[in-house]
């Protein structure tokens, strides 16, 4: 788990929804542009889509077109990089000027089958020098990111690669499959490096397995090995306890498991991040219509009450959250839920008898100012 | 104990079907429900066979026989071109794209029921119109216009995961008799062979008295109470000189496989031996299709474990010449709707979903019907289930325009009477 500088105090733990910006479609990513003027987001329309955060609104800009199917990764590289993945295989790295990146946009490099078919994990390393990917085409990918140029092919993956991350050195990589496994690899030798790490979460029945991870992550300057998603309970509906597992990376050791909820139908943890070492904050998707924003205080969690944490912080209106973005100023970010009632059988049309798609309407909070 | 084909309580449930199925004054077991049994003999000596695939809970149209790739709901997945030109499978389906030339797609099926419980009962009905009664599935309506062929196998079987047992309710008004043999996991029957401590002449002493009590039976009570039960023993005999096809060890291991070792694949193996040794109609389900949630990365799993067996099928069937006279039928409830609920699933859609038929004469490679550009509804002409059954039964060399039923002095349609096979489909 992250280290604690003990001597901190505890930052406040309420945030305030202060926003909520329609949008017209479905996300599954959203991350701050370094500089924290843009937040870039994509999802179920192939589209790279830009929301200048400099004025009192935020405002979208022109998307990025160049990708098909969807988009459920993205990362950015450095200051002046954006890398970004489809589900039709395609990698594509966006340069922009990070003096203006409400600027021309251009493509760095471009992979139109960088995997066969869909992307499921996308991890940098820190220095802005190594991009890994890991796909439905059971394999895994590091790449040089100058130039994408492929580093090492780590194939042959036994079930589809649901996650993937890059240790901070570059010379290390974890990949997260259907099954729950998460296996070491050396990006040198392209060999696995040690014993595989049954996280257990995923389901399986007799003829199906589904899948529990929904991504992986070094925190703590690569001490330590974050992978997050559901304890999954039932087989085709998201059923399952949002959870979030802490390892060691020197001993390969679990050394937390976090239940986030009790309730089953709370699903995924579908995204986090570490406000700081002390506080964890996930966002959930379950059920429709189950959706949670959490925060826990991992220090004042004893080892027994893990199983089942409690938040020191739960917001339960926002419906299916499926992206976490924090603002590089440490004080705001944006949660990508979904519009209320996004189920339902049949055709669900408005007064005019057009078909109603869904969308993510982007929750804007503001933590607390520290005392 | 002699050999049987239910538990005690399965016979409990049998007779009641029975008692139930003829509390109206029905008529008999018989040939007595054709009106024309000229008919019924000619469909006797005909040898097509049907092989129902049924999906349970409903695959999606889009990550399977109408792909939307790029579009509002398209989904993740792209589309592959498949051996009829024009034609694009989801890319979850590479086996069967490159054996779309034993299959059509009829891409306009729109029907009326959204949910499970009432929707697949009348599509494997055939949705007639209410005449009060309640109409047989389509493996017990083929059953009875054309009985269990020269085998003498049972007409109706049912390959399903679970249980097994014989399921009368499935054949309606035309009374037990005519119910699924269901194979549960593909098992035979429980007790199916004889035990060893029995030998054969006391099992036949054993038989003689269980035909005593049914005659006495038989005496003081309807004819149809005790021919389903009759019926059952009937059948048991039947198997058991047809253990052999329960016997994995004799499987070839190239087919187990080709078809995978996963239910569906040792389910689809097992109705292609089972059409081989004769029966007339089986029906194999594959449940958990019902995705409102992870709707994606199930269809990831549960198409290609699905595009495998049905590839490996339709090879057998093609290669053996069988695919002349078997019908074979992918579909399920209904399809899923278009847009994505925040579950990242797909919901119940009847209003413009895909099934996929092929075989015993139907015009292999044609797309009928088509949706809009987002899938939303259907472009042109939508088809009901009964355009289907009216579609399967010509094939099949039954005329449902003509053929009916006899219920009592009740004549009956086969197939819904407004409705008209889609000729596209049929030589």
């Amino acid at each position: 788990m992250p280290t604690v500088d003990e001597a901190k105090p505890t930052m406040p733990v309420e945030p305030t929804q202060v926003a909520e910006v329609p949008t017209d479609r479905q996300i599954m990513t959203a991350r701050f542009e370094p500089g924290g003027r843009l937040l870039v987001t994509a999802g179920y329309d192939g589209l790279v889509r830009r929301w200048d955060f400099t004025g009192e609104e935020p405002r979208e800009l022109e998307p990025l077109a160049g990708h098909h199917g969807w988009i459920e990764r993205i990362t950015f590289l450095g200051d002046d990089r954006l890398v970004s993945a489809d589900s039709w295989g395609r990698l594509r790295c966006w340069s922009f000027d990070p003096a203006d990146p409400a600027g021309e946009w251009t493509v760095a490099w471009d992979h139109e089958q960088a995997h066969d078919g869909w992307i499921r994990g996308l991890d940098v390393t820190p220095d802005g020098t190594r991009v890994v990917t890991g796909g439905n085409d059971r394999a895994a990918r590091v790449r040089n990111a100058a130039d994408g140029k492929l580093v090492r092919e780590l194939p042959n993956h036994h079930e589809e690669v649901h996650a993937v991350a890059l240790h901070p050195d570059g010379e290390n990589v974890v990949t997260a499959d259907l099954r729950g496994v998460v296996v070491h690899w050396s990006v040198a030798t392209g060999e696995r490096v040690r014993a595989k790490i049954e996280t257990g979460l995923y389901f399986e029945d007799k003829s199906w397995a589904s899948p529990g991870i929904r991504f992986a992550r070094f925190e703590d300057d690569g001490r330590t090995l974050v992978v997050a998603g559901s304890e999954r309970t039932a087989t085709n509906r998201t059923v399952g306890h949002p959870a979030v597992q802490f390892y060691d990376w020197a001993t390969a050791e679990r050394t937390r498991s976090l239940r986030c909820s009790e309730d089953v139908s709370q699903g995924y943890v579908f995204d986090l991040a570490f406000r700081d070492a002390r506080q964890l904050v996930v966002v959930t998707s379950g059920q429709p219509g189950k959706g949670q924003l959490l925060v826990f205080d991992l220090d004042s969690l004893d080892a027994e009450e893990e199983e089942s944490a409690k938040p020191v912080f739960q917001h339960t209106k926002m419906a299916n959250c499926h992206a976490l973005a924090p603002h590089p100023d440490g004080r705001r970010f944006v949660v990508a839920a979904t519009n209320k009632r996004s189920q339902g059988n049949g055709a669900v049309t408005d007064k005019e008898g057009r078909y109603l798609g869904n969308s993510s309407p982007l929750h804007v909070w503001e933590w607390p100012q520290t005392p | 104990m002699h050999s049987r084909l239910c538990t005690p309580a399965d016979h409990a449930l049998s007779r009641r079907r029975v008692l139930g199925a003829f509390a109206g004054g029905a008529a008999g077991l018989g040939l007595g429900p054709l009106v024309r049994p000229a008919v019924a003999e000619d469909l006797k000596a005909n040898d097509k066979q049907v092989l129902l695939v049924w999906l349970d809970g409903g695959m999606s149209q889009l990550e399977s026989w109408d792909p939307k790739p790029n579009t509002r709901f398209g989904g993740p997945y792209r589309a592959i071109d498949t051996s009829v030109p024009g034609l694009r499978v989801s890319e979850l389906m590479p086996k069967v794209a490159t054996r779309m030339q034993h299959l059509s797609v009829v891409r306009s099926m729109k029907t009326e029921d959204p949910n499970h419980s009432s929707g697949v009962p009348k599509i494997l009905r055939g949705h007639p119109k209410n005449r009060g009664v309640t109409y047989p599935y389509f493996g017990s309506a083929v059953a009875r216009l054309m009985g269990p062929g020269p085998s003498g196998l049972p007409p109706y079987v049912w390959v399903k995961p679970g249980s097994g047992g014989f399921v009368s309710k499935h054949a309606g008004f035309l009374g037990a008799k005519y119910g699924a043999l269901a194979l549960g996991d593909g098992k035979p029957p429980n007790n199916l062979l004889r035990p060893d401590t029995i030998d054969s002449d006391a099992d036949r002493e054993r038989n003689e008295l269980r035909e005593l009590f049914e005659r006495r039976y038989r005496r003081t009570h309807r004819p149809g109470w005790s021919e389903a039960n009759t019926h059952v023993y009937d059948v048991a005999r039947t198997l058991m000189k047809n253990v052999e096809l329960f016997d994995e060890s004799k499987l070839d291991p190239q087919d187990v496989e080709r078809y995978g070792r996963h239910h569906l694949g040792r389910h689809l193996l097992l109705a292609r031996r089972v059409l081989e040794a004769g029966v007339r109609f089986v029906q194999v389900t594959s449940y958990g299709w019902d995705t409102h949630g992870d709707n994606f990365n199930a269809h990831a799993r549960r198409v290609p474990g699905l595009d495998q067996p049905l590839a490996a099928v339709l090879d057998d069937l093609h290669d053996r010449g069988m695919l002349e006279n078997v019908l074979v039928v992918v579909m399920a409830e209904f399809g899923r709707t278009p847009r994505v609920n925040g579950s990242v699933g797909r919901d119940h859609w009847p209003n413009a979903w895909s099934l996929a038929t092929g075989g015993c004469g139907i015009v292999p490679g044609q797309v009928v019907g088509a949706t809009n550009d987002d899938g939303t509804d259907v472009a042109g002409t939508p088809y009901d289930i009964g355009s289907l059954f009216h579609t399967w039964f010509h094939a099949l060399g039954i005329d449902s325009r003509t053929a009916e039923y006899h219920n009592g002095t009740q004549p009956l349609p086969v197939a819904h009477d407004d409705m008209q096979p889609i000729r596209e489909l049929l030589a």
